[in-house]
């Protein structure tokens, strides 16, 4: 529930106001638990069957 | 109200598991499979061992109640056991499996060009339930190369020859009961001596989420053994206890300089899960991981 995830919805649209009450019932903490920046270049590696089911997809 | 606990009516599916699902629930959460028929079922001298046929991840075996195996999602635990270890030495010749009584371990090890392997399982009833119900994970059993003994691996391996083996995989159970010991820093010590100098060891380390404790106590217990390097690495495995398991490589300090990774990219062996950048990304740890283990020796 980040600020930056916030900013995605208009101010005043239905998600804009469910991030809010979200936001303010599970507060931000401040580090991130499990991202940073191996883990997003690694989430994108792909293991062998998923190489091959996704080599059709457009 | 006394110490009674309330009584919730959930919405949607979980109002419907019954005696048609199978569920191996510990620390309050459960995994469950919805299944079509119960193959087979019989008590060993050591365990309940059951067979079912599932609706969506085809048969499990099951020990004691708990999940070792999918035929739809095996593959990953299997090839991420042995295959990581098996590129990290220079050249694995001879092998030695504890455990492994599926023989599915043993199927991926007999991919590369090994010399011998030699597997110690304690119940020689998983083999031959094996053999039956998941004969494609049971093609090496005939090979030559292969020396299979049924015996307790703390008692074999207390007596067996030191400097003897190139890669040593841990296929244990959940440490529960007997297997306990397999996660113990003396047991780990044995592992050590039958090793040779840059041998390289594998452990199955249960879930990074739900066995935090279990998985630092391992590496723990390695270091005291003797083995001053440790990589964990995880990966999904949707069928066992909150869908991500892990496995621990341990050895000498040569660990530390990495994999044969052009001849792991270059793998003469088709795979499902296992490649070399999957290899590597799976040593990358999340935030959580990195701060729980950094005490860790």
């Amino acid at each position: 529930m980040s600020a930056r995830r916030l900013q995605h919805y208009p101010r005043g649209s239905a998600l804009s106001g469910w991030w809010s009450v979200t936001a303010k019932v599970f507060p931000t903490r401040r580090r991130a638990m499990f991202g940073n920046a191996r883990v997003h270049e690694s989430s994108q590696v792909l293991p062998e069957f998923l190489l091959h089911q996704l080599k059709e997809a457009p | 109200m006394g110490d009674a606990l309330p009584v919730f009516r959930c919405p949607g599916v979980a109002v419907m598991l019954d005696e048609n699902w199978f569920s191996e629930a510990a620390q309050g959460f459960a995994m469950s499979l919805r299944l079509q028929r119960k193959l087979h079922e019989e008590r060993s001298p050591h365990q309940l061992i059951s067979v079912y046929e599932t609706e969506s991840f085809g048969r499990l075996l099951a020990l004691d109640g708990l999940t070792m195996l999918t035929e739809r999602d095996h593959f990953i635990y299997h090839e991420m056991l042995t295959h990581p270890a098996h590129f990290t030495h220079r050249e694995p010749r001879d092998v030695l499996i504890v455990g492994g009584g599926d023989c599915g371990t043993l199927s991926e090890v007999l991919r590369h060009p090994v010399r011998s392997v030699v597997q110690v399982e304690l119940d020689e009833r998983v083999t031959r339930v094996s053999e039956r119900y998941f004969p494609g994970l049971c093609g090496g059993l005939g090979d030559a190369r292969v020396r299979l003994v049924f015996q307790d691996a703390v008692d074999w391996i207390a007596r067996a020859p030191s400097d003897t083996y190139d890669v040593l995989l841990l296929d244990t159970t959940d440490p529960v009961g007997q297997a306990a010991r397999l996660f113990s820093a003396p047991f780990y010590r044995e592992c050590r001596r039958v090793l040779r100098p840059d041998g390289v060891l594998a452990a199955q380390t249960e879930s990074p989420f739900l066995d935090l404790e279990l998985l630092r106590g391992a590496l723990t217990a390695m270091g005291e053994a003797g083995f001053p390097v440790r990589r964990l690495l995880h990966f999904p495995q949707c069928s066992y206890p909150s869908g991500w398991w892990s496995v621990t490589l341990a050895g000498a300090a040569g660990l530390a300089e990495g994999f044969r990774a052009e001849e792991a990219a270059a793998k003469a062996f088709p795979t499902r899960y296992y490649n070399a950048r999957v290899h590597e990304s799976s040593q990358v740890l999340p935030e959580f991981l990195l701060h729980q283990l950094k005490e860790a020796p």
